[in-house]
């Protein structure tokens, strides 16, 4: 899914910018294609961040709200905000 | 089990962190483990030894956890090279046992379907499958085993559940293992292959797994007070603060004991031998060396006992959340918070337990800093100088004097560790690498491992003390005693020994930071341990000063020493790299010297300038 068709419908973003306490369904990571880009990618993947997993944001730390805690599907996931801006994410209502 | 192959056969545990591998790994051997290190790399290898019950054997492996064999850290590619039998002069096992958290199955369930690739026969144990019960979790055993293709057992490591039905199930596989090398078709996965196994692993999750009817609540609470934005750094640093008052306060009955012990020890050796040279090699430099570094079991016990309760708890992840944006301000990796916290029992195992950091820059500069932790050999030296030198009065209705200077030391430590790694950052200039990992669910710690795992330190800790640090008080002791006075001397005996020589000659250089030549002379077999220079201060005072008795050192040097010289000599040894064992260990990790040179020669400038400085300080003021 290209970003302008996620931009058409309201409700699609990062994780990052969700409320917390919503919880969303992971509908794309928005990676590149270099070594680095597909390294990271992967080990999202590793950590459940895959397309379909719910995720909802847990808790977030005190200085500039980051890292944050994830729940994707039953796991606890704690990440920074730089990596998990790369999740994009349909929020259910 | 074919007839020819006689060895005996072997099966590694693989699985995600915390999914209770290593209490299944003590649950199925027992006391019957070796931990030494990988051949070439210092990953430590568990070991351990299972009677099949017919007189049969079986190695038991348990190697580090990993979310893929797409290996990161240098823990990781152990358990990928043990597994695809690429480790030099390592048994390749015969069998894999994945062990899965029966609570949290998806990312494992990922993980079998790439073990299954690798070509050995897998069992999947379905581990704390007690509190899956109790959640009410819904597990279709059988139909998980036909989906997956593999036998699937469930265990219960803490109570030791399901042990017999998962020695059964590895018996049944290893006599129907054909014998001679399988193909393994395990190759890095592409993001579409990971994307792949996901979506099959949710569908057998989807098929065999119903949620719990009472899902753990209990962990999403606890985090909500220990993970909140401000409450949980306070309580962090309020769990800190209590950890080291207790290695404080609760410490004190079972030294004093200790310490009793010895002197009443060498009390009844002074009466049963004649006064002379043997008397004096066995009270002042056998017990009350071995004595004066025993004593401090209780404390480092205590210390432990704090952070593998925290670890078992579940909270260490916790605090590495807690402290990535804190750390990251100086360039360190959250992940880099349970090495450095494990360094305040021994730089050692810190620095060993940097492997997780996957980054080798990330982790070189924890390495570097890890020996500004306040290690417990340093306890005993700051035991000693503060209960020589610090009154030991309350101090704002609560707060023990003695207890606030120790963990202003502590303080100190941790901020100069900081300090050098805003250095390390400013110096290397790159972004840095990304903070990821599981925070898994809380768990009761089992009594039986926490038992374990202290007894396991405290063996460490008293073989230390007798294979390192025994023989050094004897050479201490040799070195103080020959060569002797002459008949008539009329200075003490010491200073005619060798111990005195060496003393007096450094000591010009040790004088401009207020150290007298018995601090110089315990120096240098302080090198070996830091605790070392608490012994080899009780056997130079002992052997200089026949009035004072090892117990009352800490009075003996009150009486010799200025508050400004024992202020300096705690700077000293917030710093100084006093620990050969430690640098041995960065060459080792590092597998170059320059890492422990360039450790050394930093620590000892900066201990230097510390003590210069609060000595300097602390004689103007009047001390």
């Amino acid at each position: 899914m290209s970003d302008s068709e996620q931009n058409r419908q309201n409700s699609a973003g990062a994780v990052t910018d969700m409320a917390p306490l919503r919880e969303a369904e992971i509908i794309g990571l928005a990676c590149g294609s270099s070594h680095e880009e597909q390294e990271l990618e992967r080990r999202l993947l590793e950590f459940g961040l895959v397309e379909g997993a719910r995720v909802s944001i847990l808790h977030e730390g005190l200085f500039g709200r980051d890292p944050l805690v994830l729940r994707v599907d039953d796991a606890r996931i704690a990440l920074r905000r730089a990596q998990a801006s790369r999740v994009k994410v349909r929020v259910l209502e | 089990m074919n007839a020819v192959t006689s060895k005996i056969p072997s099966l590694a545990l693989v699985g995600v962190p915390n999914c209770g591998k290593t209490a299944l790994f003590n649950a199925l051997t027992g006391s019957r483990q070796k931990v030494a290190n990988y051949a070439g790399v210092t990953v430590e290898r568990k070991q351990g030894l299972l009677q099949l019950g017919d007189g049969q054997r079986l190695f038991i492996i348990d190697l580090p956890g990993t979310y893929s064999l797409r290996a990161r850290s240098p823990d990781e590619a152990v358990t990928r090279d043990v597994i695809l039998g690429r480790l030099k002069d390592e048994v390749v096992p015969d069998l894999l046992v994945c062990v899965a958290d029966a609570t949290n199955l998806r990312l494992a369930l990922r993980l079998v379907l790439e073990l299954k690739l690798v070509g050995l026969p897998v069992i999947l144990a379905l581990n704390m499958i007690d509190i899956a019960e109790r959640q009410g979790l819904r597990i279709d055993v059988e139909g998980l085993s036909r989906d997956l293709g593999l036998p699937v057992v469930c265990t219960s490591a803490t109570r030791k559940k399901g042990l017999d039905d998962l020695t059964g199930q590895v018996r049944v596989m290893l006599e129907a293992a054909a014998p001679g090398p399988r193909g393994s078709e395990w190759h890095i996965p592409s993001t579409a292959e990971i994307r792949k196994a996901h979506a099959d692993a949710s569908r057998i999750m989807k098929t065999n797994v119903l949620p719990p009817l009472r899902p753990d609540t209990w962990t999403k609470r606890v985090d909500d007070v220990v993970l909140h934005p401000v409450g949980g750094i306070i309580i962090l640093f309020a769990i800190l603060f209590l950890m080291f008052q207790a290695v404080f306060s609760w410490a004190t009955p079972a030294m004093d004991a200790i310490e009793l012990t010895f002197a009443e020890l060498a009390a009844l050796v002074a009466a049963g031998f004649p006064p002379g040279l043997l008397q004096s090699f066995i009270t002042d430099g056998l017990i009350s060396g071995v004595g004066s570094v025993l004593v401090f079991l209780p404390q480092i016990l205590i210390l432990f006992f704090f952070i593998i309760l925290l670890e078992d708890f579940g909270y260490m992840a916790r605090a590495a959340f807690l402290m990535d944006k804190i750390m990251g301000g100086v360039g360190l990796h959250g992940r880099a918070f349970i090495p450095l916290l494990s360094s305040f029992a021994c730089a050692i195992p810190g620095v060993m337990a940097t492997r997780v950091i996957e980054n080798q820059r990330d982790r070189l500069a924890v390495i570097m800093v890890a020996p500004l932790m306040t290690c417990s050999a340093r306890i005993p030296v700051y035991t000693l100088i503060i209960a020589a030198f610090i009154p030991a009065q309350t101090v704002w209705g609560v707060f023990n004097l003695q207890g606030l200077v120790m963990f202003g030391l502590y303080v100190a430590g941790i901020g100069s560790a900081l300090l050098i790694s805003l250095g390390i950052r400013l110096l290397s200039r790159r972004s840095p690498d990304p903070f990821m990992m599981e925070l898994p669910s809380y768990k009761m710690p089992s009594a039986e491992n926490v038992l374990r795992n202290l007894w396991q330190r405290a063996k460490i800790f008293i073989r230390r003390a007798g294979v390192i640090i025994f023989p050094l008080m004897v050479l201490i002791w040799v070195l103080a005693t020959f060569p002797q006075a002459p008949e008539g001397a009329t200075d003490p005996a010491i200073d005619y020994s060798f111990a005195g020589m060496i003393g007096h000659a450094i000591a010009p250089l040790f004088a401009p930071i207020g150290f007298n030549w018995q601090m110089t002379v315990a120096l240098i077999p302080g090198l070996a341990a830091r605790e070392v220079a608490v012994a080899a201060l009780g056997t130079v005072y002992a052997i200089g000063d026949a009035e004072s008795t090892p117990g009352l050192l800490a009075a003996t040097l009150a009486g010799q020493w200025s508050l400004a010289t024992g202020l300096a000599f705690l700077a000293w040894y917030i710093f100084a790299p006093q620990c050969l064992a430690t640098l041995g260990v960065v060459k080792r990790e590092t597998n170059a010297w320059r890492w422990p040179v360039l450790m050394a020669i930093y620590m000892f400038v900066l201990a230097y300038l510390a003590s210069f400085v609060t000595y300097r300080i602390a004689v103007t003021l009047g001390g």
